[in-house]
């Protein structure tokens, strides 16, 4: 899938597997991941770009990362496909809002409950892809994603209407305006992506990519391939989880519309625009995402008005055209995801001026 | 006649595979095209094929023409059309579809009248596969395989048959049965046939004239029995040196053979 | 026993169009191994075409009819050209990645045209019914029933006895082999996006009989999808028995246990199948020489 050629920077020589494992290389890259994360922490307090919105946008962008990190572990380097995701963030969400809301337990005694609760879930409908390969398994994720969707709608009073959710406090300071909680949500964000990163280059990492490439050989080399598929499943759908989490207690509240099949299969594209099997590509591919529907919101009311001698909803069909329109466009250009071209600047940043 | 002037054939833009390749095929002869792994055989039968432009690969120079017509350019589709028909390397069957209906889709370009004619002649030159008409070909074993992906090309009544390596994985016994039908279809339907092998000893045994490739280019060509006799390609491909005496390692040790060639 | 005669027949009656759907999934999949996720937005695009001729044009029902099932055949083919094409050897899930993204374009073509609001109610078979013992059978319901059945027929011999479907069964195991036989690739998925589009316009133009011309229509394709698995992706014959089970499980569901428990039900049976038989009733097994 992400099958780019690793150009390394000059004169970096991997000549132990320790070296040749570490994230961080170099010292630019290192000068340069440090100043992200320094401007990251610095938006809220920069004038201009600390608009409530933008600090939404960015939640928004942090939390659906999360999600899409644990999807591309499942998805992108385990290779078992999952179009029920946002079914295991509602799992999560739910799980965590009402150990809150009827048990008054804080946000931080819910996260890791509400994870694991949601990995629970998720191995159950894993359980299927002992037998269920490729496809096909889309279709149990998908049965996923109506069945827990029904049993939250009719069989549990408290979520088929919504409640409401403390927001995260430590002591008595409470995370509940935009400018707050938007560092907790880089925090998650952050060790989230890095334990997603350290994450495949240890055993399990390397087991899950033997399991997608070649399941036989994989089980031919001794790997228990039923175990690692339900083990990519449970971190999966506990990145989920955590993400619901998050997601309730930064909205103060629990809604089942906030988890659609809608929302599974946008979380699908963003991986596949991203990079299958790249954790910087699973960023790509949430922010660019995320940016173009943004756009069908923000622009299509608008265009609604000076459009008025097309039929209702011409505006917002005109906006899904293009969007689409545009996104087909991308992925004829750049079928292999954001993180290939990613690869491609960096190789060509360091070939230059000798790039051939 | 089939004509190869000077053909160089590079991947993706970047990776020349074929340096200056010229051969020719003449009407229902056999024609071997030898050379170790990497040599660049089986990129020289899908420039023919026109199989190239499906992966990338492009004819950057040179000629490729078919009865004075060229058909570099030509998709693979156009190039079977004109009666070239590849049969592909690794015994390449439509593994979800049974026998007949392989050998019913070989015949995609004939005319629907003569289907019966053309498999009972197929039937006839592969008798082991009227048995297996009716199973799913995935199944087959190798040899039947092999069978199933040649007689599906002579579906075709191709003018010229390219041949990528029929005795690859199969056993002695098999790879003679086929080498025999070959010889066969060549003798009675008039076809040209370019062989490529790993498996020199077979296809010098059938063929009237052998290419030798090595890194792109032919390094060696001549009718096959003078080439059966070549110091060089007894050394180099059948294994046999000083007429069949056995090496010691003293020899070794002492002298190695180069390739003249080279 | 009356109730129960009435739900399965309104379940067969259902599935045969979900199987109809489904069938549209199965052409495109066997030729190309595409999961086309736009089939659903495909049948919407289709059902509106066929109003536009009927409602808008005012022309008879025959006339409509073949203008509109061409136009579903070009649909198909447009869309193959214009976003599939480009992608021929690339992996395959950016292709199915596309098809997600057209149904946005299509859904926000059909919304550009059409407006948002479902459109003008109109009678396509006449309003005749019949009775069968003590169940009502209304003239939509036999045509589905009939049309589809009629389809699977078609395929079925089309797949097992013409060149061409044999020539679209070759192309999804293997591009080069078929081309290497003289088969053009590109025309063979033309084709079957085409047979999909007409497909999907003659389940379009049912379900707007009896649902009314919405842009609901496009969530047929949710129940479809599992038709096609269950089927076998490979399998027309296994696309028309899918959805009638799951047309039947779905309409015996609901009429026992309420309304909403139908299609989560249909899942959970549809799981429990699938573990037993992993490539659905009639799909093609991996075959594996290790």
């Amino acid at each position: 899938m992400a099958h780019t050629t690793y150009y390394p920077p000059s004169g970096i020589y991997a000549d132990s597997f320790k070296k040749d494992i570490r994230i961080v290389k170099t010292r630019t890259q290192l000068i340069l991941a440090v100043s992200a994360m320094l401007l990251l922490v610095a938006v809220p307090l920069i004038p201009g770009l600390n608009s409530p919105y933008l600090l939404r946008l960015l939640i928004g962008i942090g939390i659906t990362i999360i999600i899409c990190l644990g999807l591309n572990i499942l998805t992108g380097y385990c290779g078992q496909l999952n179009i029920g995701q946002s079914a295991f963030v509602m799992v999560g969400a739910f799980t965590s809002g009402l150990l809150n809301h009827s048990f008054g337990w804080s946000f931080w005694a819910c996260v890791i409950p509400a994870g694991m609760v949601a990995a629970a879930v998720g191995v159950v409908f894993g359980i299927p892809s002992v037998r269920l390969k490729g496809l096909y398994l889309a279709l149990t994720t998908l049965g996923a994603q109506i069945i827990l969707t029904w049993v939250a709608l009719f069989h549990i009073p408290l979520t088929s209407a919504g409640f409401t959710v403390e927001p995260v406090k430590i002591g008595s300071f409470y995370f509940d305006t935009p400018e707050r909680f938007y560092y907790i949500a880089l925090v998650f964000t952050a060790v989230m992506a890095f334990a997603a990163k350290n994450l495949m280059r240890t055993r399990w990492g390397r087991a899950f990519i033997a399991v997608r490439d070649n399941d036989r050989a994989a089980e031919a080399m001794g790997i228990d391939i039923f175990r690692y598929k339900l083990i990519a499943f449970a971190i999966c759908t506990f990145y989920a989880g955590v993400a619901g989490s998050l997601l309730v207690h930064y909205m103060m509240w629990a809604q089942l519309e906030s988890f659609t099949l809608n929302d599974s299969i946008w979380y699908v594209v963003m991986i596949i625009v991203g990079g299958l099997g790249s954790i910087e590509g699973t960023i790509f591919g949430v922010i660019f995402i995320t940016a173009l529907k943004e756009l069908i919101f923000v622009i299509g009311p608008m265009l609604e008005g000076t459009l008025a001698f097309l039929p209702i909803g011409a505006g917002s069909g005109l906006l899904l055209v293009i969007i689409g329109g545009v996104a087909i466009f991308f992925l004829i250009f750049e079928p292999r995801g954001l993180a290939h071209r990613w690869n491609l600047i960096k190789a060509y940043y360091r070939l230059w001026p000798f790039g051939y | 006649m089939l004509k190869l002037s000077n053909v160089e054939v590079k991947y993706a833009g970047v990776i020349l595979v074929l340096r200056g390749v010229s051969l020719e095929i003449r009407g229902g002869k056999i024609v071997a095209l030898l050379g170790s792994n990497g040599a660049g055989k089986t990129t020289t039968l899908k420039s023919i094929s026109g199989l190239l432009h499906t992966e990338l690969g492009e004819v950057t120079a040179g000629t490729i023409e078919y009865d004075g017509q060229r058909i570099d350019k030509l998709g693979p589709e156009e190039v079977a059309k004109k009666g070239i028909i590849q049969v592909m390397e690794g015994r390449q069957v439509l593994e979800h579809l049974t026998v007949e209906e392989n050998l019913r889709l070989g015949g995609y370009i004939r005319k629907k009248k003569s289907l019966k004619q053309d498999l009972d002649m197929v039937y006839g030159y592969f008798p082991k596969l009227t048995r297996l008409r009716n199973s799913t070909s995935g199944y087959l074993s190798g040899g039947e395989q092999q069978m199933l992906a040649m007689g599906r090309a002579m579906m075709a009544h191709p003018k010229i048959m390219l041949l990528d390596e029929p005795s690859m994985g199969l056993a002695p016994l098999v790879v003679e049965e086929i080498y025999a039908i070959i010889e066969r279809f060549n003798a009675e339907e008039a076809t040209g046939i370019l062989v490529v092998e790993q498996n020199a000893r077979a296809a010098l045994a059938v063929s009237e004239f052998a290419y030798v490739m090595e890194n792109g280019r032919v390094v060696l060509d001549g009718s096959s029995a003078k080439l059966a006799e070549n110091e060089d390609i007894k050394e180099f491909y059948l294994g046999l040196s000083k007429f069949g005496e056995k090496r010691s390692y003293r020899d070794v040790k002492h002298y190695k053979r180069r390739k003249r060639w080279l | 026993m009356e109730f129960l005669g009435k739900i399965v027949i309104a379940g067969l009656m259902n599935g045969s169009i979900y199987g109809l759907v489904a069938i549209g999934f199965v052409l495109v999949y066997k030729s190309s191994s595409v999961l086309n996720f736009s089939q659903g937005y495909m049948l919407l695009l289709g059902a509106y075409i066929f109003w536009f001729f009927k409602a808008s044009l005012k022309l008879d029902l025959l006339p409509s009819l073949l203008l509109a099932l061409p136009s579903g055949f070009l649909m198909g083919i447009a869309i193959e050209r214009i976003t599939l094409r480009p992608l021929i050897g690339q992996p395959l899930i950016s292709m199915i990645t596309v098809t997600i993204f057209l149904s946005l374009v299509l859904e926000g073509l059909v919304s550009l045209i059409w407006g948002t609001y479902p459109l003008e109610q109109i009678t396509v078979f006449g309003r005749g019914s019949g009775t069968v013992g003590s169940i009502v059978l209304t003239t939509e319901n036999v045509c589905a029933f009939g049309v589809a059945f009629g389809a699977m027929v078609v395929l079925i011999l089309f797949f097992r006895y013409t060149n061409l479907g044999l020539a679209m069964r070759g192309v999804a195991e293997g591009h080069q082999i078929v081309q290497s036989m003289g088969i053009g690739v590109r025309r063979i998925f033309s084709i079957s996006w085409g047979i999909a589009g007409v497909a999907a316009t003659i389940g379009g133009i049912l379900m707007g009989t009896t649902l009314g011309f919405q842009l609901g229509l496009s969530h047929i394709g949710l129940l479809a999808i599992p038709a096609a698995f269950i089927g076998g992706l490979e399998s027309p014959e296994g696309a028309i028995l899918g959805g009638l089970l799951i047309g039947l499980i779905e309409s015996v569901v609901s009429g026992y246990l309420g309304n909403a428990a139908g299609v989560p039900a249909t899942f959970v049976v549809l799981i429990l199948v699938m573990l037993i038989r992993p490539y659905g009733f009639f799909g093609l097994e991996r075959i594996e020489r290790v």
